[in-house]
């Protein structure tokens, strides 16, 4: 037993060093067999339309033959037969092992065996039997690799058809995701109030979902969008006729609705600390530009003042220092730190030309700070006075956040009980004067008519109660009013995903300006539009109307529906409205305008007016193609400070 | 003697029986093996070559080294059974009364030569297929046994078929080998003249007799062979039988008859004799290969579009030999 016992072990231990070197083997036969899938599959990639996954699940293939290759090895079992016979051919001994696994010690010959093959296995290191060099597999892998890499830089074959519907899929794909995406935020910005709302967003958010999926072909993508759209405009236009919410829109495009009654005492405290570092009599804004100007004049000419000898030009000096003497004084009138400009004056007159530069510099740089506060006090000024005073102003004007902030401190003081009859008075005379105002929005009235009353009859809780119900409905209003502003960007997406499937265009190029409606401002007209595309809830840093000149009404005209209009003979559209050239960009409309790049010196009011002016021009004279009036014009419509 | 000690006896024998024969034949030692082979596993031999390739000198000197009686026959078209084997003659005893006696034949010898045995009749070549198969002559109602050990060596003259009878298949299958002479390489033809042609004389001397060859053919029996050694040699000779199912293409196409199972006993019998030749105490695939020419040549008929396309039976055997598998017979041990 013995004997047969060591010959197994030792074959035990050789099969064990074997397995490693088939183990090597099989990851050579995996990796070349995998190879020779991939360049197949690689071929039939660049010869057929196939899709690219079909590359990568070939690719995850050769990688999985190439670990299962040795792994079958490495975790198979030893046979000792097998082991038996591969050791005998390794080293020529003739069966010898094999035959000693038959046989047993206690027969005669089987004794003979086993002694014969003991003897010979002592001798067997199972470490020279093992070799690990390179099979042909490993050969053959090299020069598959070598033509794959060749096919690498083959270009596939794809005809026009197959590479414009692969384009047209991804674009469906990506603008499925952008409206996705738009949704989500849409939503998380300002949850629907309202079911029809509610249902709306969720048809475009599954629709969203439909597309970027690409489930959907272009002819069925475009039939999906326009039935999406059309439920978004009848619920938008269903919003849109309660007046309520005309005055909230209307009011939405002042900067002051920008503000809120919670940022209004943040406006406040800035335009007293203004005012305190301005002190009382605050410059206007026009005088000081002028007084800029001066000073820029004043320093150009400085500039002049070393002469060719050397020191400086005499009649020149006198000069300046007169201008410098004069502009001392009218700052110093006018309330202007005059600090730098004595000090620039006394450099002048020692002759220190260095220094009075300098000092000019300065000046012009306190001066331009000066007039930025004054501007900035001018613009909350502007703000603060297009706030409506009281409830019937707010109401009028579509305030509805501090309308309702307004009933709500109403109802607070009606509430604590501690109001003088004067202050009841007021208040009551207040509520009466806002009802009439207050017939737009519904039963807010009712309930102001009845706080009215109920404050006449002394009953101040119930007028409290009647108050914050009225507040309450405000809030309500409101919030039909964000579903309406919800709807009408989602809307405004939908014609951007009908553009870009439309024509094949990516998403970006869709949503370029001039490309929808209420678009916003585009390259022709100045660089002060924002990129954002929706208007930004902050507020205005330099915008300033400096020209002194009370317009009667700022804001802008907003949405107007004029109607198609009637076309003169001969300009009548060849194209039908909303339809483009397929993959031809629209034509880009240019405005008589101002048209100003970098750092603009004009007013932002100016520029606008003149641009206001030149559109109206144009779109009365016909100048406009029908196609585009109604966005042209509603762009312009848009545009105020 | 233990039988480990027999072992290397006989191999020991055999290798100083091997160098004797060499001392007279030069070359050939394949032959000589094949010979040597047979003579140790009990079996005839038939020597096919040209005449003067040392045929006869083998065999004579083979008897000399092993110490057997000898006898030789010259096949001729004329010769009758009972010249082989003996005949009842008429003769006068002491007594004076005339009485039959049997005079053997000359095929009463440890080795008998048998000379251009195709070219006797069938008649005469029949006689010869009890004394090889059974060791033992059946002639005048009486069979009377063969000495012990018996051996045939036939040969043959492959050129000159002219008048000839070849073997019938029955014949051909008692011979164990059959073994091909081939001309001297020029080294031999050399060494053939040098040892020929100089007047010297080459003594044999005895290295075995009779009773030591039984003993070692009784223990070539004993010599154990793996089961996977053993499958291969049978899964050979069913390769050589044509329209079966283990038939390889080659045996479709130009085989009529296959190897019988006289066949794979020589296989097996002489792949243990050859075992114990080189030390070994198991058969290894190598022995069975070794012996599959001399083996089955013989036993296997051609069918007409081999002899038609000159397809001899070595290359059929060379085909089948290449075409089965070795391993498939490896066993799974624990």
């Amino acid at each position: 037993m013995k004997d047969r016992k060591l010959v197994e072990q030792k074959l035990m231990h050789a099969g064990k060093r074997r397995r490693w070197q088939q183990s090597w083997m099989g990851l050579w036969k995996g990796f070349f067999w995998g190879a020779l899938l991939w360049l197949s599959t690689l071929i039939v990639f660049k010869l057929f339309p196939v899709p690219f996954e079909v590359l990568a699940w070939s690719g995850a293939a050769w990688v999985t033959m190439t670990i299962i290759g040795p792994a079958r090895s490495l975790f198979k079992p030893v046979d000792l037969g097998e082991t038996a016979q591969w050791v005998d051919d390794q080293c020529k001994l003739k069966e010898r092992f094999t035959a000693a696994l038959e046989f047993q010690e206690r027969e005669t010959w089987g004794n003979f065996i086993l002694k014969d093959a003991k003897h010979f296995i002592e001798q067997i290191k199972p470490r020279n039997l093992v070799c690990f060099k390179l099979p042909s597999a490993a050969k053959w892998s090299v020069l598959v690799l070598a033509v794959s890499v060749g096919l690498g830089f083959a270009p596939e074959y794809r005809t026009e058809a197959y590479t414009e519907k692969e384009r047209e899929e991804a674009i469906i794909k990506n603008t499925g995701k952008q409206l996705v995406t738009f949704i989500r935020q849409e939503i998380k910005k300002r949850p629907p109030a309202l079911k029809p709302t509610e249902s709306a967003m969720a048809d475009v958010a599954e629709l969203g979902t439909q597309l970027s999926k690409g489930k959907l072909k272009r002819s069925n993508a475009l039939r999906d969008l326009a039935k999406v759209t059309e439920k978004l405009k009848k619920e938008h236009a269903r919003l849109d006729r309660k007046p309520a919410l005309k005055r909230m829109q209307k009011a939405a495009r002042t900067p002051a609705e920008s503000a809120s009654p919670k940022n209004l005492n943040a406006m406040q405290k800035r335009m007293d600390t203004l005012k305190q570092q301005m002190g009382e009599n605050a410059t206007p804004s026009s005088d000081l530009q002028e007084m800029q100007r001066e000073l820029d004049q004043l320093k150009q000419t400085a500039s002049g003042l070393q002469s060719p000898e050397g020191g400086m030009n005499e009649a020149l000096k006198q000069s300046l220092t007169q201008q410098l003497g004069e502009m001392a004084q009218k700052a110093a009138q006018t309330g202007i730190s005059s600090e730098q400009l004595e000090a620039a004056l006394a450099n002048l007159k020692s002759g220190d030309l260095e220094k009075f530069l300098k000092n000019l510099s300065d000046a012009q740089i306190d001066m331009e700070k000066t007039a930025q506060m004054s501007s900035e006090l001018q613009n909350l000024q502007m703000q603060m006075d297009q706030i409506g005073k009281n409830l019937a102003e707010q109401l009028e004007k579509g305030q509805s956040t501090f309308a309702r902030q307004n009933l709500i401190d109403k109802s607070n003081k009606l509430t604590s009980g501690q109001l003088s009859e004067e202050e009841l008075q007021k208040m009551l005379k207040e509520l009466q004067n806002a009802i009439p105002e207050a017939a737009d929005y519904g039963i807010v009235q009712d309930f102001l008519k009845k706080a009215s009353k109920q404050m006449q009859q002394g009953d101040e809780e119930g007028a409290a109660k009647s108050l914050q119900t009225a507040a309450d409905e405000l809030e309500n209003l409101m919030d039909q009013f964000g579903d309406m502003q919800s709807l009408m960007a989602s809307l405004e997406n939908l014609a951007t995903a009908k553009m870009s499937v439309g024509n094949g265009m990516s998403w970006g190029q869709s949503n370029k300006p001039g490309f929808k409606p209420g678009g916003k401002p585009g390259k022709g007209v100045g660089t002060w539009g924002e990129e954002g595309g929706t208007w930004q809830k902050k507020l205005p840093q330099r915008a300033a109307d400096n020209s002194g000149v009370t317009r009667p009404e700022m804001a802008g005209k907003g949405p107007s529906d004029r109607g198609e209009g009637k076309l003169v003979d001969g300009l009548t559209s060849t194209k039908v409205k909303g339809q483009f050239n397929s993959g031809a960009p629209m034509p880009s409309i240019t405005l008589k305008g101002l048209s100003i790049k970098g750092q603009s010196r004009v007013e932002f009011t100016e520029s606008v007016t003149a641009a206001q002016a030149d559109a109206q021009s144009a779109l009365s004279q016909q100048r406009v193609p029908r196609a585009y009036q109604t966005t042209v014009r509603d762009y312009f419509d848009e545009l105020g400070p | 003697m233990s039988i480990e000690e027999k072992i290397g006896l006989f191999r020991k024998d055999y290798n100083r029986l091997k160098s004797e024969i060499g001392k007279v034949i030069v070359g050939h030692e394949d032959i000589v093996d094949g010979t040597l082979i047979a003579v140790f596993a009990g079996g005839h031999v038939l020597l096919e070559g040209v005449p003067g390739l040392g045929k006869t000198l083998l065999v004579r000197t083979l008897s000399q080294a092993l110490n057997l009686s000898f006898n030789r026959i010259q096949f001729t078209p004329d010769l009758m059974p009972a010249d082989i084997l003996g005949t009842n003659l008429v003769v006068e005893t002491q007594a004076g009364r005339k009485a039959f006696e049997f005079q053997k034949g000359p095929i009463f010898a440890h080795l008998v030569l048998a000379d251009e045995i195709n070219r006797a009749t069938p008649k005469t070549q029949s006689a010869m297929l009890e004394a090889m198969q059974e060791k033992s002559v059946t002639a005048g109602g009486e069979i009377r046994k063969l000495a012990s050990p018996f051996f045939v060596l036939a040969t043959q003259n492959p050129i000159d078929q002219e008048g000839t009878y070849p073997l019938p298949e029955a014949q051909l299958d008692r011979f164990f080998f059959k073994l091909v002479v081939t001309y001297p390489s020029g080294d031999e033809l050399t060494e053939v003249i040098n040892r020929t042609t100089d007047g010297r004389n080459i003594e044999v001397t005895e290295i075995l007799d009779g009773n030591k060859i039984c003993e070692y053919q009784e223990l070539i029996r004993q010599v154990p062979v793996p089961k996977h050694v053993r499958d291969y040699a049978v899964r050979l000779i069913l390769a050589t039988h044509p329209q079966t199912e283990t038939a390889e293409d080659i045996t479709n196409q130009y085989l009529r008859f296959g190897s019988s199972p006289r066949g794979a006993q020589t296989l097996i019998l002489a792949a243990k004799a050859r075992a114990l030749t080189e030390g070994r105490f198991n058969v290894s695939f190598d022995d069975i290969q070794q012996s599959i020419l001399p083996a089955l040549r013989h036993r296997l008929i051609p069918n007409f579009e081999a002899e038609a396309e000159g397809i001899t039976t070595d290359h059929i055997l060379h085909e089948i030999e290449a075409k089965v598998d070795r391993q498939a017979g490896v066993s799974t041990q624990s």
